[in-house]
C-alpha cells in the first residue's frame, strides 16, 4: 500500500509537470512512473482550481518517500520553482472536463502517463477547423492567450519575436485593420499594447478600442526610435486632393483623425469652425503638411483676384478675413509690399501693377502723407515740383491722362478746378475726344465742374 | 491720446470678454500691437525773386546748379530739403471669430486702433476703426450675415454696413444679394464723414446706399466663375457714386491654370480692367506665367477724375519660374511691356513717354534653417522709374524663431523731377513664437542721397518696428510661419 502511494505520488508529480504552461521544459519522466499514481491532480492540484502556483503542487518530500536511497535512488529536485514565462492562458478552469491525455498524450502512444505539455495540435482535435492555422485571421487569440499586459513574465525580446499573422501582411491592412480591431480588440491585445497604436494614431486617446488596451513599458521600448511610415493613403493621390478631401472627411471623419490633428486642419481652415473635426485630437504630433499650396501660382499675392472671387480655391477655408485685411487695409502689416517700398512706390503707382486705390484712399491715405511731407501743398502754384519737364503746365495733360491715379495722390480736385472748371477760371475742357459719360449715372462728376448736370439738374 | 486710450480701454474688454461671457461657445482671436519708428525728410518749397536769378525763360539755374521754375515778374521756385523727423505710429488690432451656442451662428470682429505720430503717419487721425463686426448664421444652403462686413468680389474689396443673404442650393451655383450703407474704399468710414470732408473740398455730403448681387459657379477645382453687380447711390437719391459690373473666372486645363477678370464702368461705359493670365508648369521644375492686362483706373462719380478721360494701357508680361524643392531653390525672371492709349493731350515738343517696361528677377534658397531671398527689379515709365534690389539672409531658430539680416538699394526718378534719389541700407529682423505669443521686431538704417539736386541734403533714415501678437481662444490660429519678411 505504502509503495502504491509513493508511486501514485510520483505519477502525479510527473503529470503536474506535463501540465505546466508552454514551453516549459518537461523534466519529469512521466512514462517511467507509469502505473504508480492514481490521478494527476494529486501532484497538479492547480489544474482544478486554476491556481497557476499550484500547477505543480507536489513537494520534494513526496518524492523522497520512495527516492530515499534504499527503495529507489535519491533524486535531486527541490520543488516546482517559478514556471517559465508564457502568455498562454491556463485553460483548465471552465474547460469541459476531458481526460488529461486528450491534450497531453504523446502522439502515437496510448499508454497511461505517456504525457507531455499540451500540444497545440491536440487542441485541433476539437477546435478544428478554426484552429487549423495557429495564426489564422479568424482565430480567437484571446481564448488561449493572455493580453500582453498580463503576460508580465515575457521579456521584450520575446515580445519582439512574436510571429505576425499572415493577415497583417496583406495589402491595405493598415487601412482596414480598424474594423477587426473594433470588433475584437482583445485579440489584438495578445501582441499589442496601447503604445503600438500610438505610433500612428495621433487620436489614440479618443479611440475606445485603443484605450481598451493597456500600456506596456516593454512595447514602449520596442516602439522607441520607430517612425511612422508616411505612406499616403491612395485616396490622397487624386488631383487637387487638398480641395476634394472634404467629402471624404464627411463620410469618415474618424479615418482622417487617425493621422491628422485639429492643428493640421487649422493650418488651412483658419476661418472655418470645423465642427466635423471636433473630435480630432487638439494637438500632439501632427503630421507634416505638404508645403506647396495648390492653386497658388507664382506671384499669387498680386494676381489672386480672379481666383479669390471665383470660389476656387475657397479662400475662406484657409484664410481669415483678417488675412485679407492685412494687405487690403494697407496699414497694419506692410509685409505685402516688398522691402523698401516707401522708397520706391512712386514708380509702382505710376505703373499701377496693382490698383493702389483698391485698398488706399487717394484723398485720405496718399494725399495725407504727401501733404505732410511737403510733396503736395494745398496752395501751391507754378510747376516747380515737376522741374524735369519744361512748360509743364502745357504738357501735363498727357501725363495726367496716363497716370491720373498718381496725380490725385497729391492734387485735390480744387487744384485742377482752378483751370478746368466750366464756370470759372480758365474753363479748359478736360474731356477727351471719346468722352461719353452717361450723364444720368455720372451726375456727380458733372455738377462739380458745370454747376449742373447736363439736362439742367 | 488720453481719449484714445479710454476708448481702447473700453472697447477691448468689451470685445474680449463680453461676447465670451454672454453667448460665445468658442472664440478664436488675436490681439496685435505694433509700434513703428520711421524717419522722414520733408520737402520744402523755396523761392527768390525772379529778378535775382540770371538767365531767361521759365527754367533757370541757381549758382549751385539747382534748377528753378520762374514766373516773369514774380518768383523763381524750387523744392529743397525740409526738416527730418521720426514718426512713431502705433497700431492695435483685435480680431475675433466666435461661435455662439446656436448651431451655425458665428460672429466676426476686426477692430483697429491707431495712435501716435501726431497725424504725420497716414490715417492716424482715424483712432478707432471697425473693419468688420458682423453676425452670421448658416443653415443648410443659406447664409445670412448682418453688421459691418467686407466683400471680396470681382469688383474688388469693399466694406459696408448692412446685410447679405447667400444661397447655394443649386449645386455648383451660389448666389448672394447684399445691401446696406456704403463705406469709402480704404476708409472704412462713410464718405461724408470727417475723414474725407477734411481732405477734399468736394467730398460727398451724403452717405450712400449700396446694393448688389454676386453669382458664382463652382465646378470644383477645374472651373469656377463669378459675376458681380454693384451700385452705390446717394441716400437722397440724387446721384450715384459708382455702378459697375465685373466678372472673373478660373479654369484648369490640363496642367495650365487660366485666370480671367473683367470690370466695367456703367457710367463712363469703359472697361476698367480686362486681364487674362495663364500659368503652366513644365517638367524639371520650370513654369511659365503669361499675362495680358488692359487697365484704366476707375474713379467714383463724386470726383471729377473720371471726366478727365484717363486712358488705358495694355500690357503683356511673362515670368519664367524654376523650383527645385530638393535643392531648396526657386528662381523667377520676367518682364513686361505696356503701351498707353492715345491721350490726345500734351505738346509735341515735350516728350512724355507713352510706354513703360519692367524687368524683374529673384531667387529663394532654403538650406536647413538658413534661407536667402533676393531680387532685382527695374521699372520705368512715363513719370517715374526705379531700379534696385534687395537681399535677405536669415536663419530659423527651431520652429519658432527667426533672425535675418536684410539690405536693399533702390534708385528712383520721381514724378517728372530732375535728379535721382538713392536709398541704400539694411538692418536686422527677428521674430519669435512664445506659446501663443509672437514677438517680432526689426531695425535698420538707410542712407538717402541725391544726384543733381544740390539743395536736397543727404540724410539717414531710421526704420524700425516692434510688435506683439497674442493668439487666444479655444482653437488659436496657428503660429505664423517664420519665413519671409516685409518692410517699408
Amino acid at each position: 500500500m505504502k509503495r502504491a502511494i509513493l508511486i501514485g505520488t510520483l505519477v502525479l508529480v510527473g503529470g503536474a509537470s506535463a501540465l505546466l504552461s508552454l514551453p516549459q521544459q518537461e523534466s519529469f519522466p512521466h512514462a517511467r512512473h507509469q502505473g504508480l499514481f492514481p490521478s494527476c491532480s494529486a501532484c497538479h492540484a492547480g489544474i482544478e482550481t486554476g491556481d497557476a502556483s499550484q500547477f505543480v503542487s507536489v513537494q520534494p518530500s513526496t518524492c523522497q518517500a520512495c527516492h530515499d536511497g534504499q527503495t529507489a535512488p535519491r533524486v535531486s529536485w527541490d520543488g516546482a520553482g517559478v514556471p517559465e514565462a508564457t502568455n498562454t492562458r491556463s485553460v483548465h478552469p471552465g474547460h469541459p472536463q476531458l481526460p488529461c491525455g486528450s491534450c497531453h498524450q504523446v502522439p502515437g502512444t496510448s499508454e497511461e502517463m505517456q504525457v507531455r505539455a499540451a500540444a497545440f495540435d491536440n487542441c485541433k482535435a476539437c477546435h478544428a477547423p478554426e484552429a487549423d492555422g495557429h495564426l489564422d485571421e479568424n482565430n480567437d487569440c484571446i481564448q488561449c492567450h493572455l493580453p500582453l499586459t498580463e503576460a508580465t513574465g515575457l521579456s521584450t525580446a520575446q515580445i519582439a519575436a512574436f510571429p505576425a499573422p499572415a493577415s497583417h501582411s496583406t495589402p491595405g491592412f493598415i487601412s482596414t485593420h480598424g474594423v477587426s480591431a473594433n470588433e475584437n480588440v482583445m485579440n489584438c491585445s495578445v501582441c499589442h499594447a496601447r503604445e503600438s497604436c500610438e505610433l500612428c494614431h495621433v487620436n489614440a486617446a479618443n479611440v475606445p478600442a485603443i484605450m481598451a488596451l493597456g500600456t506596456d513599458p516593454r512595447v514602449a521600448t520596442l516602439m522607441e526610435g520607430k517612425t511612422w511610415d508616411p505612406s499616403t493613403p491612395a485616396t490622397h493621390h487624386v488631383d487637387n486632393w487638398e480641395f476634394a478631401h472634404g467629402s471624404a472627411m464627411i463620410e469618415s471623419p474618424n479615418s482622417c483623425a487617425v493621422c491628422h490633428t485639429q492643428d493640421v486642419c487649422s493650418t488651412c481652415h483658419v476661418d472655418t469652425y470645423l465642427q466635423i473635426a471636433e473630435d480630432f485630437t487638439a494637438a500632439g504630433a501632427p503630421r507634416e503638411l505638404e508645403t506647396s499650396i495648390p492653386g497658388h501660382s507664382p506671384n499669387f499675392a498680386v494676381a489672386h483676384g480672379p481666383a479669390a472671387v471665383s470660389s476656387t480655391p475657397k479662400c475662406a477655408a484657409c484664410h481669415f478675413e483678417s488675412y485679407c485685411v492685412d494687405c487690403h487695409d494697407g496699414s497694419g502689416r506692410p509685409s505685402f509690399h516688398p522691402a523698401d517700398f516707401v522708397q520706391r512706390h512712386g514708380a509702382e503707382v505710376a505703373a499701377q501693377l496693382q490698383t493702389c486705390t483698391g485698398c488706399h484712399s487717394n484723398e485720405v491715405f496718399c494725399r495725407d502723407c504727401h501733404s505732410t511731407q511737403g510733396f503736395a501743398v494745398a496752395d501751391q502754384t507754378g510747376a516747380a515740383f515737376h522741374d524735369a519737364v519744361p512748360d509743364w503746365f502745357m504738357a501735363h495733360g498727357k501725363a495726367a491722362r496716363q497716370g491720373l491715379d498718381a496725380c490725385a495722390s497729391c492734387h485735390s480736385q480744387t487744384s485742377c478746378l482752378r483751370c478746368h472748371s466750366a464756370v470759372e477760371g480758365f474753363r479748359i475742357n478736360p474731356h477727351g475726344p471719346d468722352f461719353n459719360a452717361d450723364a444720368e449715372k455720372a451726375k456727380g462728376s458733372c455738377t462739380i465742374c458745370h454747376g449742373t448736370a447736363p439736362g439742367g439738374e | 491720446m488720453i481719449v484714445f486710450c479710454r476708448k481702447l480701454a473700453l472697447i477691448i474688454p468689451i470685445l474680449l470678454f463680453a461676447p465670451t461671457a454672454l453667448f460665445a461657445q468658442g472664440i478664436r482671436g488675436e490681439l496685435r500691437v505694433r509700434g513703428d519708428a520711421v524717419g522722414f525728410q520733408s520737402l520744402q518749397r523755396d523761392s527768390v525773386p525772379e529778378s535775382q536769378v540770371s538767365g531767361s525763360g521759365s527754367q533757370r539755374q541757381l549758382a549751385d546748379g539747382t534748377v528753378v521754375t520762374c514766373v516773369s515778374g514774380d518768383f523763381c521756385r524750387w523744392y529743397g530739403s525740409g526738416d527730418t523727423e521720426t514718426v512713431y505710429p502705433v497700431y492695435q488690432d483685435l480680431r475675433l471669430v466666435g461661435w455662439t451656442g446656436i448651431e451655425g451662428m458665428a460672429f466676426h470682429t476686426q477692430l483697429r486702433g491707431r495712435l501716435g505720430s501726431d497725424d504725420a503717419w497716414p490715417r492716424t487721425e482715424q483712432e478707432v476703426e471697425a473693419i468688420t463686426a458682423y453676425l452670421g448664421y448658416r443653415r443648410g444652403d443659406w447664409w445670412i450675415r448682418a453688421g459691418r462686413m467686407l466683400r471680396s468680389g470681382s469688383l474688388g474689396y469693399k466694406n459696408f454696413d448692412g446685410g447679405s443673404l447667400a444661397w447655394r442650393g443649386l449645386g455648383p451655383l451660389r448666389v448672394e444679394a447684399y445691401g446696406g450703407w456704403s463705406l469709402g474704399v480704404g476708409l472704412v468710414a462713410p464718405r461724408n464723414g470727417e475723414l474725407l470732408t477734411l481732405a477734399d473740398e468736394y467730398a460727398p455730403n451724403k452717405r450712400a446706399y449700396i446694393y448688389g448681387f454676386d453669382g458664382a459657379l463652382d465646378f470644383g477645382p477645374n472651373f469656377s466663375g463669378n459675376v458681380q453687380y454693384q451700385r452705390e447711390i446717394r441716400t437722397d437719391n440724387t446721384g450715384l457714386y459708382s455702378e459697375r459690373i465685373g466678372g472673373s473666372l478660373r479654369a484648369i486645363v490640363g496642367k495650365s491654370t487660366l485666370d480671367g477678370a473683367l470690370t466695367y464702368d456703367l457710367a463712363f461705359k469703359e472697361i476698367n480692367l480686362a486681364s487674362i493670365r495663364m500659368s503652366t508648369p513644365f517638367s524639371s521644375g520650370f513654369g511659365l506665367v503669361l499675362e495680358g492686362r488692359h487697365y484704366r483706373p476707375f474713379f467714383e462719380y463724386w470726383t471729377i477724375w473720371g471726366a478727365f478721360s484717363p486712358v488705358a494701357y495694355t500690357e503683356g508680361r511673362g515670368t519664367l519660374t524654376w523650383t527645385s524643392p530638393k535643392a531648396g531653390l526657386s528662381f523667377e525672371v520676367g518682364g513686361g511691356y505696356r503701351d498707353y492709349d492715345e491721350t490726345n493731350a500734351g505738346l509735341d515738343y515735350v516728350e512724355i513717354k507713352e510706354d513703360g517696361w519692367r524687368l524683374y528677377g529673384g531667387g529663394h534658397w532654403v538650406n536647413g534653417p538658413w534661407f536667402v531671398d533676393g531680387g532685382y527689379r527695374a521699372e520705368t515709365g512715363f513719370g517715374a522709374s526705379r531700379y534696385g534690389g534687395d537681399l535677405t539672409v536669415g536663419r530659423l531658430i527651431g520652429d519658432d524663431g527667426r533672425i535675418a539680416l536684410f539690405g536693399s538699394s533702390t534708385k528712383t526718378f520721381g514724378e517728372f523731377r530732375i535728379g535721382e534719389q538713392l536709398g541704400s541700407g539694411g538692418g536686422i529682423d527677428a521674430s519669435w513664437n512664445l506659446a501663443t505669443f509672437t514677438l517680432s521686431g526689426s531695425a535698420g538704417l538707410y542712407r538717402i542721397t541725391y544726384d543733381n539736386r544740390p539743395q536736397n541734403e543727404a540724410w539717414t533714415q531710421p526704420r524700425a518696428h516692434l510688435s506683439v501678437a497674442w493668439r487666444f481662444g479655444s482653437s488659436p490660429t496657428p503660429r505664423p510661419s517664420m519665413r519671409g519678411i516685409g518692410g517699408y
